[in-house]
């Protein structure tokens, strides 16, 4: 249940905005879904897994009780998400204009809907 | 801020303490601490004891992020990298030869 909830997720993930790939990886690191090559899944996968690690540590570091929901790195060209919850993470990487323009059109219609 | 604007303004001291003042006025933002190439906190919301202890961990994050990014991409820069919790969301924003550290409440822009 926990599984088919997981990729339920992942599924309405990939259909976000400006999202140009996405990975999903269970608890051993393994990538189980992806929609890039395998080879691409498996270099961000492990390149990623140790960030999070660390980034989980420090929060726990820094503030008692506090969770890591998700770490975002914002690069020259993309945008990369990698979010963790039990013992799955997903990676999601997305177009930096494509975000930038959604972000813009979602606060407009936010003032738009105030007025 | 990000390289992609045309011309980027030298990092002068009065550019840090606009930037300072800048990124302190936002609404949600509690802390913020400019660190320089050394990786020392030369202006921070916080004080100095907690400043430095409070930017260690990010420097250690950032070091691994790089390597990691250069595995995955050899020409790719880090603009920003964005740590969220539960309750807090953390922004390091590298800077020609500054480093911004902002500290927030947890706010999501796409609720409705």
């Amino acid at each position: 249940m926990a599984s088919n909830t997981v990729q339920m997720t992942f599924d309405r993930l990939v259909q976000l905005p400006g999202v140009t790939g996405a990975i999903l990886i269970d608890g051993n690191g393994v990538p189980v879904r992806t929609n890039l090559p395998a080879n691409v899944a498996r270099i961000y996968a492990d390149r990623m897994r140790p960030l999070v690690i660390l980034a989980r540590s420090m929060v726990q570091d820094l503030e008692n009780g506090d969770e890591l929901s998700y770490v975002r790195l914002r690069t020259r060209r993309q945008e990369t998400m990698v979010a963790t919850e039990n013992e799955h993470t997903i990676i999601l990487i997305q177009d930096n204009r494509v975000l930038d323009e959604s972000w813009r059109s979602s606060v407009a219609s936010r003032r738009a809907s105030a007025l | 801020m990000f390289p992609d604007l045309p011309q980027k303004p030298p990092r002068t001291l009065r550019y840090v303490e606009k930037a300072f003042d800048l990124v302190k006025s936002k609404k949600h933002v509690r802390d913020v601490v400019i660190l320089n190439e050394s990786g020392h906190p030369v202006m921070s919301t916080m004080d100095r004891e907690d400043a430095v202890q409070f930017s260690g961990p990010f420097q250690a994050i950032r070091g691994r992020l790089e390597r990691g990014m250069s595995k995955i991409d050899p020409t790719d820069e880090l603009l920003m990298l964005r740590i969220r919790t539960r309750t807090n969301e953390v922004l390091l924003v590298p800077d020609s030869k500054i480093t911004l550290l902002v500290v927030q409440n947890a706010h999501d822009y796409f609720e409705k």
